[in-house]
């Protein structure tokens, strides 16, 4: 069954249309890739699936319900999450706090409550305090638990945010260009960390510029150029498409190509 | 002294303790009048901080709120005689109803906008309260019935030190545990980063309706308590440059800090009794303070303080 659909998608900026008449869909499961040319609407498309733009025009629906213009607090009540290019951390609290607000739907939100610290908000909040810890211990960022999150490394922070979305336990995890400013190493660090999520049965959409990375992990690639889908398939016939090798990757596309 | 301060039933303990102890050093009654007001500016305060500290939100206009229930508490009281308690709860409730209507197109603003907005807002309050001369006396002001709770008239200096000692304790304690609550982090997402606290489910729309109402019926509870303790009130006391104290002792004191809030306050209105040759630079020192905080301590006192502590023991 399709865990996303999306059907002739479009959306446009004054005449500039980033999005146009676009149509896939996502199995539930595995890791899918959404890559392109710089400009070609991967992350117009996940602000649109993420409900951060609204469409122009079209339909996405997820687990069969249309989601279209839904705002970015309903999309996570349903399960849908994400990371962003440019890091968009709470610089203002600690590592775990940062984590435990991608929880905030799991907690009892009871404004008296809170306000009296009633022992029965203390006590929903013990367990996913103690999720929130076992999920920096899997993303590395047990030690600096209880540090100022502006106190953090770059890569750091880019498995922070991978954190702070996994809190909410979401089915669908959209992730925009985590490996991006990472080193070989973070690099590496990240592929390890999105294959044993996909194991734990997380749908996960990748835009991501690392080539290598996107090959070395996808079950599935959407290509995307001006817009529209030019390829889509898995890393082999992807990187076999002439319109792929012509339009995007070249050079880039018969290194990896070669890779072992 | 760094764990005292660091963790928060350390910091709620020494505020108790200075205020239980602190009026046994007190020589005459001019330091319990000063006390007192410190108090109730340091309610109003610790409310202002929940918004622009924690929620990275700002009001020009909280002096309106602090207005309306010294108002609502002076004329229900004075002028048509209800009991004072229900008369303050009559003042948060417009207080807050207002903070609740006006709440959604103002917090829609950012930045400036939303700086002039609440100052208009501010402006807009203090204008009909001046205005109003049949229900408020106007500029001249009115008499206020003294505060009776539950048949006992509060009255002379160590009752009111209690009443707006203990009215303090009970909003830090508040304020504290909200803010370590998924609410205060709810709030604090919003101020580091707005569409990363939505994707993760905050509706900060809600949460901005939410800690501005908050901090509204907040400064109303410490405007009755104003009203009734001074006897005599006039719309100085909701006007621009009261809204502007307000948020320099937030500034001051210390930003998304509930102790600095309070520290603040009490710098802000027991300096200015104190060195009285300044009594007429009293604008200017305003003014200095907040742009000297600005440049040497960004984050204000406390916070500022228990970073050094905290470097020191490294």
């Amino acid at each position: 069954m399709s865990l996303l659909a999306v059907e002739r998608l479009t959306r446009s900026f004054g005449g500039v249309r980033a999005v146009q008449d676009l149509s896939f869909v996502i199995p539930a499961g595995g890791m899918h890739s959404i890559i392109g040319p710089n400009g070609a609407g991967k992350t117009t498309l996940f602000n649109l699936v993420t409900g951060v733009l609204r469409p122009t025009r079209g339909s996405i629906r997820f687990k069969g319900e249309e989601i279209a213009g839904l705002p970015p607090e309903r999309l996570a009540a349903r399960g849908i999450s994400r990371t962003f290019q440019n890091l968009q951390i709470f610089f203002n609290m600690s590592v775990l706090d940062n984590v435990l607000v991608g929880s905030h739907l799991a907690l009892d939100r009871n404004v008296l409550r809170a306000l009296l610290r009633l022992p029965r908000l203390r006590h929903s909040e013990r367990r996913v305090r103690r999720d929130a810890e076992a999920l920096l211990e899997r993303v590395g960022l047990a030690e600096w638990r209880d540090a100022p999150a502006d106190s953090l490394p770059y890569g750091a922070l880019k498995r922070l945010e991978i954190a702070r979305a996994m809190a909410g336990r979401p089915e669908l995890l959209l992730l925009d260009e985590p490996a991006a400013g990472c080193n070989e190493r973070e690099t590496q660090e990240i592929e390890q960390l999105l294959r044993g999520l996909v194991e734990d049965g997380v749908t996960i959409v990748l835009v991501e510029h690392d080539m290598r990375l996107v090959m070395n992990v996808s079950d599935h690639i959407i290509v995307l150029d001006h817009g529209q889908m030019l390829a889509e398939g898995d890393a082999e016939t992807v990187r076999n498409d002439p319109a792929v090798v012509e339009a995007y990757l070249g050079q880039a596309g018969r290194t990896a190509g070669h890779a072992p | 002294m760094r764990r005292l301060l660091g963790s928060q039933h350390g910091g709620l303990a020494v505020l108790v303790l200075v205020v239980v102890l602190m009026p046994f050093a007190f020589p005459n009654n001019f330091y319990f009048d000063v006390a007192i007001n410190v108090g109730i500016a340091a309610i109003v305060c610790i409310g202002l901080n929940l918004l622009i500290g924690y929620a990275g939100q700002i009001s020009l206009g909280h002096a309106g709120f602090f207005g309306i229930g010294a108002y609502a508490s002076a004329i229900l009281t004075t002028t048509h005689g209800w009991p004072p308690l229900l008369a303050l709860l009559a003042g948060i409730a417009i207080s807050g109803s207002l903070a609740f209507v006006v709440a959604r197109p103002i917090l829609a603003l950012k930045g400036h906008y939303l700086a002039m907005a609440t100052l208009g807002l501010g402006i807009i309050i203090s204008i009909v309260l001046s205005q109003e001369v049949e229900l408020t006396g106007g500029p001249d002001g009115m008499p206020v019935d003294p505060l009776t709770l539950f048949g006992f008239e509060i009255s002379g200096p160590w009752t009111w030190y209690w009443l707006v000692g203990g009215t303090l304790i009970l909003v830090t304690w508040l304020a504290l545990n909200l803010v370590d609550s998924p609410i205060g982090r709810a709030l604090q997402a919003v101020h580091g980063s707005e569409i990363a606290a939505r994707v993760c489910g905050v509706d900060t729309t809600a949460y901005k309706v939410l800690v501005f109402v908050l901090s509204a019926v907040i400064a109303s509870l410490a405007g009755s308590l104003f009203a009734h303790f001074s006897g005599w009130l006039t719309p100085d006391e909701a006007d621009f440059l009261r809204s502007i104290q307000f948020v320099t002792m937030v500034v001051l004191g210390g930003m998304a800090s509930t102790f600095g809030a309070i520290v603040g306050a009490a710098l802000l209105t027991a300096l200015p009794q104190f060195l009285t040759v300044f009594q007429n630079y009293e604008h200017v020192m305003l003014g200095l303070v907040m742009v000297l905080t600005m440049i040497f301590m960004p984050r204000g006192l406390v916070p500022t303080l228990a970073l050094r502590l905290r470097g020191e023991r490294r």
